[in-house]
């Protein structure tokens, strides 16, 4: 796991230190394959898959986004099927800075669902300091509730920690009343152990919500990896008495791994984490599947998937 | 709206109606999601594992098993009372009710065990070949691959252990034992064979199955 030059056990060095335990692949990856054996039907599904829409960040973050297209994903998530299904409006709306305002302006100021913007130099993060918080204060000001930032994993592999919990520290100061969630790029970290020491810093920074990953890097989310972040934000609420939420994004295609999901989340966190307040999916294709799957339960036969919008 | 779009006005009205639609929060404050903020107090940091979300019933529904009243011993292929006339009492762990009463042996009744068992072997079991015992053995186990999810709760029931290590642990176990059969001879079951050769071909003796009674 060291790479070159890694400080001691990579602990933070602004903080007192938490224990920062080491993972047990075998054990992680042997408990996240048990959570998909359990029995989920009829009325679990359906009420698990409604918690699981009203979880989602519908996601656009592309080249050719346009307003038309980021008001037609609002609309889609404030409301995601037909009244007669009772589904939940979507948790959120995750986009580019410069279409904060325009999701913004079509959702209203008091909405269920949220504006949340991408910064700090999306997906790379290679971009200079000043920048990356300017970014982050005009999404803001324009009206964004959440922010997804990436750290510096540069700096956080080659052991420089410190610059890492900073740079969240100064992204979490920019913020000011949004929230933020830390997105992590466990692909780009690679180790079971490095995950967890950049949650747990993530955590101690300020972060609100650790994100696994950007979803422009393969692998994205996988169970093992959501686990380990599920274990450390278990471990701090016992140190701190502080709940932190948690969003897999990318890799999750259908709505049977959604569930994997959700399971392993009650079965490590409980009752209280299940609420979009603290649990999000990060997910394009992902909500067209769940609404599929919550229309064959309630009318018990499959739409073709060109009666529901384009994700 | 201020998006200026081409919509057709039909359109917009549908999409302002459907916007009502959807339970909204307040004019004027802007709930934002994210992390309890105030630290719980020590004493309250439990995670909180309720029914919030509750999965459909378990297949391995242990309501449905009906348990005889009491469990003779089975000695000379034929069940008998105990010589002391004692029996004991098998408890649920996980629900503390009483399951079956269980034969008590004694050293008679083992002695009575043991020299059945020898009699058996000597005139019968060692007599009859390799691949009729094969035969019984492969059958026995072949039940207990029919009963196996019964058997799983049985044990789970019985002694307490998950119904995740009866199930996935126990019962493959049970069934591998009894597949094992006597050196080179042919069991039912080819596909032992390779394993065992080479299990023998170590040992340089011959298995001759566990059920000997």
């Amino acid at each position: 796991m060291t790479a070159i030059a890694l400080p001691k056990a990579g602990k933070p060095s602004r903080q007192p230190g938490l224990p920062l335990p080491t993972v047990d692949q075998v054990m992680v990856e042997e408990r996240a394959a048990a959570f998909t054996k359990r029995s989920i039907k009829t009325s679990a599904k359906l009420a698990g898959l409604k918690l699981a829409v009203s979880m989602m960040d519908l996601t656009t973050l592309e080249g050719k986004d346009t307003p038309g297209k980021v008001a037609y994903l609002c609309r889609k998530a404030l409301q995601p099927l037909d009244v007669k299904y009772g589904v939940p409006p979507c948790g959120a709306v995750c986009v580019y800075p410069n279409m904060v305002k325009y999701a913004r302006r079509f959702l209203g100021d008091a909405s269920p669902v949220k504006v949340a913007s991408v910064a700090t130099g999306f997906p790379s993060g290679q971009m200079p300091l000043r920048t990356r918080l300017e970014e982050t204060r005009r999404a803001v000001a324009d009206g964004a509730d959440e922010i997804d930032m990436v750290i510096n994993r540069g700096a956080f592999l080659a052991g420089d920690h410190a610059l890492v919990f900073d740079e969240i520290a100064a992204v979490k100061e920019a913020c000011g009343e949004a929230h933020l969630k830390v997105i992590l790029e466990t692909g780009e970290l690679v180790t079971y152990d490095n995950v967890r020491i950049a949650s747990q810093l993530a955590m101690e920074a300020g972060g609100d919500f650790i994100k696994t990953s950007t979803g422009k890097v393969t692998p994205a989310a996988t169970m093992p990896v959501t686990l380990v972040m599920l274990e450390a934000i278990r471990d701090y609420f016992y140190a701190t008495g502080i709940r932190i939420g948690m969003k897999p994004a990318g890799g999750i295609r259908n709505s049977k791994q959604a569930l994997h999901y959700l399971v392993m989340l009650r079965e490590t966190l409980g009752d209280d984490w299940l609420t979009p307040g603290l649990f999000r999916f990060g997910a394009s294709t992902l909500v067209n599947d769940v609404l599929l799957q919550i229309v064959k339960t309630v009318d018990g036969n499959y739409q073709s998937l060109d009666y529901f919008s384009l994700p | 709206m201020k998006i200026k779009s081409t919509s057709s006005r039909a359109a917009k009205k549908s999409l302002r109606v459907a916007t009502k639609l959807v339970p909204s929060v307040p004019a004027g404050v802007r709930a934002l999601a994210g992390s309890n903020h105030k630290p719980v107090p020590l004493n309250e940091r439990h995670l909180n594992f309720g029914a919030k979300w509750d999965y459909a019933p378990a297949s391995e529904d242990y309501k449905a098993y009906k348990i005889a009243p009491r469990h003779e011993l089975f000695i000379n292929g034929k069940f008998v009372a105990p010589a002391s006339g004692k029996y004991f009492d098998s408890i649920n762990p996980a629900t503390e009710e009483k399951l079956t009463e269980i034969a008590s042996a004694n050293a008679q009744d083992v002695d009575a065990a043991v020299k059945s068992a020898r009699r058996a072997y000597d005139k019968v079991w060692s007599k009859i070949s390799g691949r009729e015992r094969g035969k019984y053995l492969y059958r026995i186990a072949r039940i207990i691959q029919e009963k196996a999810r019964e058997l799983a709760v049985l044990e789970t029931m019985d002694g307490g252990k998950p119904i995740k290590e009866s199930r996935d642990v126990d019962l493959p176990w049970w069934r591998r034992i009894s597949f094992t059969t006597p050196a080179g001879r042919t069991s039912c079951n080819m596909r032992f064979r390779a394993a065992i050769r080479v299990r023998l071909a170590w040992r340089g003796r011959s298995y001759h199955g566990i059920f000997r009674c």
